[in-house]
């Protein structure tokens, strides 16, 4: 997919105007946010799990060779094919081989942020296949021609209103003339269409949340089972994952789930939890014939060696944008690619350039309520600080903001001078906004006043009080 | 794409700090792989079929426990008859499934679903107590499809099949002679989805009802 994070700042600005994104924003840190802390505090394990889960994945991360290499051993041993690709485009041209070589017409695909961050789609429509997403959020985005806005829930920001309109144009030609107004009725609408899709599709792509080294084994968790019916029904099954998925063992991959429901949606367990290894045996009644893992690294094996290594356990659950009060008010397009809030503001520079997301590290007040709720304690305001950091080291930010830190280091450096033109600043603005106790307009920070006003400064600069308040101590 | 391996496991070498793994850590890690350790796991103390059921009961399964075969029977026809469905099944050919005294109006198939049939019945290989999943596996006697693909899917479980984690519901899926069998599938309620204007909305893809028939040890 194409990154338009270099707009963020235009594409807030029409996400904060929009008023159906803005409730479906407050639903969902309602209902997400509290079903979280609901099952986070009835397991009373739950902590002791976090630091669990964040210790399997350093260890996993410091022996990534061995893991990854006993992954692969296992999935060939279990009759699958692994494929490893450096980037998204050549882990796509696979993909499109192993269709071509099946003969294959139809695709399914169950939603997976790797297939998102690849652009399988668009990949797999040039090729000429024609490709169906199954979950019903990325199904509804499918036809709207739309990215994802939130990794867990993708369509988040459609009305029902829009998703009928969509299904009455798309479903006309397979018999669904009405336009339907419920829910109930447009899930079993979309229900039955995808159903054929199912059935006649030749190759079945999905993601994996995790990979197992002692098994060969990838795990996928979903709530519809569009997942199982993916990886069920075709004869080919792809499995598309990053090299970070990999986890030891089966031991391990339960410690993370338990984390992973949980911290998503306050779920306990998904509906379906499948662990699926290689092909189907020969004496099975179903199930592909063939299995293929495409291994992607874009990147992570860079940051595998730098200090975005944290960043590496990510079990891709959603919490930290659920309770991010900035993706709480622009929505996950603002961010303009793949993944949005706190993970996608650490991740999408490093996997479309620093240069072209300068806004979205900036974006945070650092305020730390993503690394209070994340599972695996990825430090993300601390990424997004040293993200600032490299930026302001290469000179990616903007020039204004460059020339304003100066001064203000320069003031930093110089105490005497800082006081002394505080101590005149302040009685200036005291006595211009006496009257009225506070400045509704303030040369340079119109974006600032527009919506709120600054008060007076009232009494002496905050340094001189505390020295009054010392002084006073002693006496 | 060989090329590629390459590269990737070279930059993770890197990465992590060293050529090639030696024979001491390559033991010690092939060694964690392979032991069972005593990590922690969720512990409660409600009584078990209680616990499992009420879990079940909770993302919306409907659970009958009863206590002789002839109840599974009449379970299963009285939940067919609620529901409003027609009196025919797809009956795993699995032999858990033959000794009970189904009723003889029931049109029963012994094979895998087909996309026209509306109801499954299967048989579990464990129930998890800790968050009320059932463990299915597939094999001949079970094929993967007859969980995902009919409107209704009905599970049978036998109570000493009760575990206490996921990990031992894992355990219970491993065929001694065979390994790792191509699907396990640990399921915990009907098929859903909040997709639209985030309400939820039952059976998405997979079933849209769950019912699972606990029939207690005598
Ligand atoms: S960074 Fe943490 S909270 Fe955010 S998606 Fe990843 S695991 Fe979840």
């Amino acid at each position: 997919m194409e990154s338009k994070s270099h707009d963020f700042k235009v594409r807030s600005g029409q996400a904060l105007k929009d008023p159906f994104l803005q409730s479906a924003l407050e639903n969902l840190s309602l209902g997400f946010v509290e079903s979280r802390r609901k099952c986070a505090e009835a397991l009373p394990e739950f902590e002791a799990l976090r630091d669990l889960g964040k210790n399997i994945y350093d260890h996993t991360l410091e022996n990534l060779d061995f893991y990854l290499r006993r992954y692969e051993e296992k999935v060939i041993e279990s009759g699958g094919h692994v494929h490893w690709a450096s980037t998204p485009d050549e882990a796509c041209r696979i993909a499109t081989d192993i269709c071509d070589q099946a003969k294959a017409k139809k695709v399914i695909r169950g939603k997976s942020m790797i297939g998102e961050e690849m652009g399988i789609n668009d990949a797999l429509d040039e090729a000429g296949f024609e490709t169906t997403e199954t979950d019903l959020g990325e199904y509804i985005l499918q036809l709207a021609e739309e990215p994802p806005s939130h990794i867990v829930a993708p369509a988040i920001h459609k009305t029902k209103d829009e998703i009928s309109d969509l299904f009455q144009v798309y479903h006309a030609d397979r018999g669904f003339t009405e336009r339907q107004t419920e829910r109930t009725a447009l899930v079993q609408e979309a229900r039955q269409v995808l159903r054929e899709s199912f059935i006649s599709a030749d190759v079945g792509i999905t993601g994996a949340n995790f990979l197992i080294a002692e098994t060969g084994s990838n795990i996928i968790v979903t709530n519809e089972g569009n997942g199982d019916l993916t990886c069920t029904l075709p004869k080919v099954h792809i499995v598309t994952a990053a090299i970070d998925k990999v986890i030891p063992s089966v031991e391990d991959a339960m410690v993370l789930l338990r984390l992973l429901g949980r911290s998503a949606t306050g779920q306990e367990i998904t509906a379906y939890t499948t662990f699926t290894t290689g092909p189907k045996r020969a004496e099975d009644d179903d199930g592909p014939e063939e299995y293929h893992v495409i291994l992607l690294d874009n990147g992570r094996s860079t940051m595998l060696a730098n200090e975005f290594r944290d960043m590496l356990r990510c079990i891709r659950c959603g919490a930290c944008m659920n309770h991010c009060p900035v993706y709480g008010s622009v929505g996950g397009h603002a961010y303009g690619w793949v993944y949005p809030g706190p993970m996608g503001s650490v991740l999408t520079p490093m996997m479309v350039g620093l240069d072209k997301a300068v806004d979205l590290p900036n974006a945070c007040t650092l305020n730390g309520r993503c690394q209070d709720v994340c599972p695996v304690r990825i430090p993300l305001p601390k990424l997004l600080r040293a993200h600032r950091t490299w930026q302001h080291e290469r000179k990616f930010n903007s020039s204004v903001f460059r020339f304003g830190l100066g001064i203000w280091t320069f003031f930093a450096r110089h105490p005497n001078l800082y006081q002394f033109c505080t101590r005149i600043v302040m009685s200036v603005m005291g006595s211009l906004g006496r009257r009225k106790g506070v400045f509704n307009r303030m040369p340079f920070a119109g974006g600032w006043t527009q919506a709120r006003d600054l008060p007076t400064p009232q009494g002496k600069t905050f340094q001189a009080a505390w020295r009054a308040k010392q002084r006073e101590k002693k006496q | 794409m060989t090329l590629a391996r390459e590269k990737i496991l070279d930059r993770v070498a890197l990465a992590v700090g060293r050529d090639r793994i030696d024979p001491k850590t390559e033991a010690a890690l092939t060694k964690r792989l392979n032991r069972i350790p005593t990590i922690l796991r969720p512990q409660w103390d409600d009584n078990p079929v209680r616990r499992f059921a009420s879990k079940l009961r909770d993302v919306a399964a409907s659970v009958d426990v009863v206590d002789s075969p002839a109840d599974v029977a009449k379970s299963v026809s009285s939940f067919l008859l609620e529901n409003d469905v027609p009196l025919a099944v797809a009956m795993a050919p699995d032999d858990r499934l033959n000794d009970y005294p189904w009723p003889e109006y029931l049109k029963i198939s012994r094979r895998n679903v087909n996309p026209k049939d509306v109801t499954a019945i299967t048989a579990a290989e464990a129930g998890v107590i800790e968050t009320g999943s059932l463990v299915l596996r597939s094999k001949p006697q079970s094929p993967t499809s007859m969980n995902f693909l009919p409107e209704n899917h009905i599970v049978i479980l036998l109570q000493e099949q009760l575990v206490k984690n996921l990990e031992d519901g894992w355990r219970c899926a491993l065929d001694s002679s065979n390994g790792v069998p191509r699907t396990v599938n640990f399921i915990t309620g009907p098929s859903k989805t909040a997709d639209i204007e985030q309400t939820m909305e039952y059976g998405a893809h997979g079933p849209r009802r769950l019912h699972v028939i606990l029939l207690l040890a005598t």
